[in-house]
């Protein structure tokens, strides 16, 4: 049972606190995503699991035993970084051979696990050339080869895809994920490319400025976000603030259907802009500013009530509505509100 | 995985421990020595009489002015060859890659040999004279000579190489900054002299610096009098053993490096930041 | 087009300044003892290998040779084996007091070699150390030392630390991941430094001269020797300096191939 547990990871760096208090368990076989800009600590929390940096306090225990007090080449996890980090003086080959060696495998079990390997990221021919000679997607398939091949329990990703360019890393991204299914290898994988984390994780863990915003599976995180931040760094979202009155939230220009929490005060509303209508009525409080064609989306925003709202309609059949038409804006039945201490 | 306390003593020691035992200590010593309090010669009690002997003595204050002579103005002349030359290495020309290495062999040839170089064509009855003599010309005396040509010119053969690699490696860091149709000469000056000021700055320092410390070629090719200071440091030490004045004189022009040193360090500090690389 | 011009232009000025000195010095190597070389003639009038055949039989001159080789040889060594534990230190390891170390290191380089002679030459008297091979060997090496630091720690820089947290993830020791990662991709840089070294220590004369003259006669202390004398003999020191110069120039050119530019040169003699 390869699962993890970590355990109040802390790391500071002189008067700046880069991770503070890290909890979190993986459980065996999982992919989990740690997603966040750059800076949030979610490098430095990968850094700290494989032993690359000493952690200030906390624990890291895999398959039950604690690993923290170790050396890092005793710790047994596969890396695999952005920079690829391939050794330039030696062959393909030798590149994924080399964690083998280093366990002292008899050669011919290590020529077997290497061609194995290298069948699994597809680069079968490409054995004996050196690193320099392949692309940057080549390049990025040994760095995963070299890493499993050791068959570690957990595999770190650090931004794997981040210097390849978009259609190459869509690419490498579902490989990446067959991969894994296939292997069954516990996985924690760094990322700032929120489309990246959701496509590939089983969970997400949203991290900002050191510390955990959210846990969830990219389904519930994109359509209930607890906080403003997670729904604002998955992806775009409109935050419309409404008040509570006698069991309705209400605006200046409307009143919300639906049902109000108990109370009175403001609330957060989250609705992403796919699932905001936009109708044209020649009383509608709303005004298009600005039409943009996105591609697979049209983008209107719409002025209302002093906030500036976005909404996209896919297919060829979407309604292109023309600057300066007054809009009517229609909400989705089960409305998602943000916890309140969430806000940005 | 960082490193211990320990295990970083037991890596600097070989290095630093080296220097400190072998170049840090003798310097210290040789300042007592200069004020009266060393071991060797003079050791009555703090004085600084040898200073004062450096600098009232004329022949001294002569050494100190002629050592000032011959650091400057091979300097200045270098500096008027390098930057032109370091200019023309950033373009691409044939041969190239050859001449970035042949340019540099000077760094390599020792002082003395400089000084035999000049010796055989540029003194009295030298190759250079012979080869003017039957167009009717001669050349002006350069070596023993009152203005020393003949050491500036030793001195800024050596210096030329070292002073334009330092040059052209500041220029080198500039982004090309080949913008919106200004003309060659105009983004050299807006752009590329500014920038890589420092790095000229610090050329001209160690190359100063090190030409104060010139012997052998003064030694060879200079008049017989004024002698520069480092030829006076040596006879004060070795023939007339008044270690005192010696380490005095040595002192002071430890003291001109290691303020050339600061000045140094200051401004290759301030080219790190103007060309955006890291400060470690 | 420019190009070319640039090119000629450059070529002209470097042989003006470099192969005709060399050429008039190999002219005075090849005088025939019985002609001379005398004004006003531009090229000698006769021309024989006596005084190159000479060197074999000239005692103090292969003396000399040796001398300078077998100093150089471990002025190298020395330097190198000192110089590599604080250039990993200086390379990999982040710590406060690096500036002040660095700035130490390069004082050596800064303060002239005579100086350092005196200074050096000083202590070695109360030691029995002057006059002495190892006394000249360890005077060298003060100046050939932070050189060697700053290459080697150049070279070591170069290497991105991920390829070391790789290796050791993979499970390599330090002391494999030294062997295995480091030294291959270093050695390179290493063989330069050692070369450059070499050739430092080779063509020294100041703190030679005043730790070991006149016992310990390199070829540089030989060559201040003929030329300083009371009869200066052109031919001798034409002969020496070659001796001094051919080995001195082809293993700097080699280094220079070892190294891919300017970059690791400029490091180690004047960082920017």
């Amino acid at each position: 049972m390869a699962d993890v547990q970590i355990v109040g990871l802390r790391k500071a760096f002189g008067p700046t606190v880069a991770v503070d208090d890290f909890t979190l368990s993986v459980a065996d076989g999982e992919f989990v995503a740690l997603l966040g800009p750059s800076g949030c600590g979610k490098t430095t929390v990968m850094r700290m699991i494989s032993g690359i940096t000493d952690a200030d306090q906390g624990q890291v225990i895999l398959s039950g035993q604690r690993i923290d007090a170790l050396m890092p080449e005793r710790r047994n996890i596969g890396l695999v970084f952005q920079s690829y980090a391939l050794f330039p003086h030696m062959s393909v080959a030798r590149n994924v051979a080399f964690g083998l060696r280093m366990r002292r495998w008899p050669a011919a079990d290590i020529a077997a696990k290497v061609a194995q390997t290298l069948a699994l990221v597809d680069l079968s021919g490409h054995a004996d050339r050196l690193p320099r000679e392949l692309s940057g997607g080549q390049q990025q398939r040994v760095a995963l080869a070299r890493a499993i091949a050791i068959e570690p329990p957990l595999l770190l990703l650090d931004e794997p895809l981040s210097n390849l360019d978009a259609k190459l890393r869509e690419q490498l991204r579902d490989d990446l994920k067959a991969l894994q299914r296939r292997l069954g290898i516990t996985t924690i994988h760094v990322t700032h490319d929120q489309s990246e984390a959701m496509a590939l994780a089983d969970r997400v863990v949203v991290m900002n400025a050191g510390a955990i915003v959210e846990i969830g599976t990219p389904r519930d995180l994109y359509q209930t976000p607890r906080t403003r931040f997670s729904a604002e760094f998955l992806g775009h979202t409109n935050v419309i603030p409404a008040r509570v009155q006698s069991g309705r939230m209400i605006t200046d220009w409307g009143q919300f259907v639906g049902v109000a929490p108990t109370g009175a005060g403001t609330v957060q509303l989250s609705v992403r802009p796919e699932d905001l209508g936009l109708t044209a009525a020649d009383q509608g409080a709303g005004e298009v500013t600005e039409v943009t064609f996105l591609g697979p989306e049209v983008e209107h925003r719409v002025t209302i009530g002093g906030l500036t709202l976005r909404s996209r309609s896919s297919g060829k059949d979407a309604v292109v509505h023309a600057k300066g038409t007054r809009v009517v804006l229609a909400f989705p039945s089960d409305l998602h509100l943000l916890a309140e201490w969430g806000g940005a | 995985m960082t490193t211990s306390r320990a295990t970083l003593w037991i890596l600097l020691v070989p290095g630093v421990g080296y220097l400190v035992l072998f170049f840090g200590l003798p310097l210290v010593l040789a300042l007592l020595t200069s004020l009266g309090m060393g071991t060797i010669g003079t050791n009555d009690g703090f004085t600084l009489r040898h200073y004062a002997e450096l600098f009232s003595d004329s022949v001294y204050r002569d050494g100190i002015r002629y050592s000032l002579y011959i650091s400057v103005v091979p300097t200045l002349v270098s500096l008027a060859v390098a930057l032109p030359l370091a200019v023309a290495l950033q373009s691409t020309f044939p041969g190239k890659k050859l001449f970035l290495t042949l340019y540099k062999v000077p760094l390599v040839v020792p002082g003395i040999v400089a000084a035999f170089i000049v010796m055989i064509l540029f003194d009295r009855g030298g190759e250079m004279s012979r080869l003017l003599k039957p167009l009717g010309l001669s050349l002006p005396k350069l070596v023993r000579d009152d203005w020393s040509l003949g050491v500036i010119i030793a001195l800024a053969w050596k210096s030329i190489p070292f002073m334009t690699l330092i040059i052209g490696g500041a220029l080198a860091s500039i982004p090309v900054a080949r913008s919106l149709g200004a003309s060659r000469l105009t983004v050299f000056w807006q752009i590329e002299l500014p920038l890589s000021l420092p790095g000229i700055t610090a050329a001209v320092l160690l190359v100063f610096v090190g030409s104060t410390g010139a012997f052998a070629v003064p030694s060879l090719l200079g008049p017989i009098y004024p002698k520069p200071l480092s030829v006076w440091m040596y006879e004060a030490a070795y023939q007339k053993n008044d270690w005192g004045l010696a380490t005095a004189m040595g002192i002071v022009m430890s003291a001109i490096a290691c303020a050339v040193l600061l000045a140094y360090y200051r401004v290759t500090h301030g080219l790190r930041r103007a060309t955006g690389g890291e400060v470690r | 087009m420019k190009g070319r011009f640039l090119s000629i232009g450059l070529y002209a000025s470097l042989a003006l300044t470099l192969l005709a000195p060399m050429l008039v010095a190999a002219l005075w190597s090849l005088v025939d003892p019985k002609g001379g070389w005398f004004a006003p003639d531009i090229v000698p009038r006769a021309i024989s290998l006596h005084h190159w055949r000479a060197i074999g039989l000239d005692r103090s001159l292969l003396n000399s040779i040796g001398l300078s080789v077998f100093i150089s040889l471990s002025v190298t060594a020395l330097s190198g084996l000192l110089a590599l534990p604080t250039a990993y230190a200086l390379a990999k390891i982040p710590f406060r007091a690096k500036r002040a170390i660095e700035m130490f290191i390069l004082a050596p380089l800064i303060v002239p070699g005579l100086i350092v002679g005196i200074g050096i030459g000083y202590l070695f008297f109360r030691v029995g150390l002057a006059f002495s091979v190892p006394g000249v060997i360890l005077a060298q090496t003060i100046g050939t030392l932070p050189f060697m630091i700053r290459i080697l720690s150049a070279t070591l820089e170069a290497i991105p630390a991920d390829l070391i947290h790789a290796a050791r993830s993979l499970g390599a020791s330090p002391l494999q991941v030294g062997l295995h990662i480091v030294a291959p991709l270093a050695w390179p840089g290493f063989i330069a430094g050692g070369m450059l070294t070499f050739v430092s220590s080779f063509e020294e004369f100041e703190k030679t001269f005043i730790v070991g003259a006149p016992q310990v006669e390199t070829l540089t202390v030989k060559l201040w020797a003929v030329l300083g004398g009371k009869v200066m003999i052109f031919p001798n020191a034409a002969v020496v300096t070659f001796i001094v110069l051919v080995p001195t120039v082809v293993i700097f050119f080699l280094a220079e191939r070892a190294m891919r530019n300017d970059g690791a040169l400029a490091a180690g003699m004047g960082k920017l």
